[in-house]
């Protein structure tokens, strides 16, 4: 049961499971698409963290970097992809399988 | 988990107040437009009082027969619309330079960014047969002051410019923007001032002003709460970088 438990928690994926990732999905699951600086304000992560974080997801499949220019200035915005969106879900099943029932 | 429940739930709230420009759009749209209804009036009524028999009320006095509409007002007719996108574009722009966007999950967005421009085309279209239809039934009718001119001299020219041009600034405004409260406001504002633009203006027009007055107040008490609300997330996005 105890290896059982373990090889559940070893199971869970690392990519959501880091904190800033796991904050930077559950920002973009709550919108169509959110720009570097609310993500910025909402996590409250460093603009480097953000951008290496974002990377990383980007780079799995999780999320979708989008470019734009708002007049002059460059803006950068998110979307989190169906995959992403599939994997937080899991994510979610597989911590709530791991947490004792409330008592 | 309460943080990151926190965090989505702000997001959620904030994508949707925010558009309209967390609703001083509507307010600034109301403003604009109840500024031009007072021109409006004001000029209605003077050129009521100044032509019009003590006997005749300005309803009927509208009714039979009606007002020649100036060119001004026209132009500020069009104008209330470009100030108001421009107003929003403005305003959004400072909010987002300061907070960041987000874009609500709409399934209606979509959809609507196509169907507004559909129906702005064949509303002018229908106004434009109508007026069209309306100048042929004055064309056939040999006793009527038009008899003997061509189409061209029958149809006010500036009426169907200002169609022309309310419904293109329409369609590029439902088109480019993914807001729909903006897109609410440009339908509004030109359903408002669409009868203006003909060549006459009649108690109709006083009809259709005042049920957009009505849904431009609910735009504007819309506004004020979106505003409210979104002083509220503006503060907890603020404690929110207080306490990391």
């Amino acid at each position: 049961m105890k290896d059982e438990t373990t090889q559940s928690i070893m199971d869970l994926d690392r990519m959501v499971h880091e904190p800033a990732r796991l904050a930077i999905l559950t920002v973009l699951s709550a919108a169509e698409e959110v720009e570097f600086l609310f993500l910025l304000k909402v996590t409250g992560l460093s603009k480097g963290n953000l951008s290496v974080q974002a990377q990383k997801l980007e780079a799995i499949g999780y999320i979708k970097t989008l470019k734009a220019f708002r007049g002059r200035v460059p803006v950068t915005a998110f979307q989190i992809t169906a995959e992403g969106k599939t994997a937080l879900s899991k994510y979610h099943d597989h911590i709530r399988s791991l947490l004792p029932e409330p008592k | 988990m309460e943080h990151l429940k926190h965090i989505e739930d702000l997001t959620r709230r904030y994508a949707n107040i925010r558009m309209g420009a967390a609703g001083l759009g509507s307010l600034w749209a109301s403003i604009l437009a109840i500024s031009f209804i007072v021109l409006l009036g004001n000029y209605v009524f003077t050129e009521f009082a100044a032509s019009a028999d003590a006997d005749t009320s300005l309803w009927h006095f509208l009714r039979s027969d009606g007002l020649a509409t100036p060119v001004w007002i026209k132009a500020a007719a069009i104008s209330v619309s470009i100030l108001t996108w421009f107003g929003i574009t403005c305003l959004q722009t400072f909010i987002d330079k300061h907070l960041g966007a987000a874009i609500p999950r709409d399934p209606t967005g979509k959809l609507m960014r196509f169907f507004v421009p559909v129906f702005f085309i064949c509303f002018l279209l229908i106004c434009v047969g109508y007026n069209v239809g309306q100048s042929l039934a004055f064309h056939d009718n040999v006793t009527h002051e038009y008899y003997g001119k061509s189409l061209f001299e029958i149809m006010d020219i500036s009426a169907y410019l200002g169609w022309a041009t309310m419904t293109v600034w329409a369609v590029i405004w439902a088109f480019t923007t993914r807001d729909t409260i903006s897109r609410g406001l440009a339908t509004l504002l030109t359903l408002m001032f669409f009868p203006i633009m003909s060549s006459t203006l009649n108690e109709i027009d006083l009809i259709v002003i005042a049920l957009s007055l009505i849904g431009l107040l609910m735009y504007s008490a819309l506004g004020l709460y979106q505003f409210f609300a979104f002083q509220k997330i503006r503060g907890e996005i603020n404690a929110l970088q207080v306490s990391e």
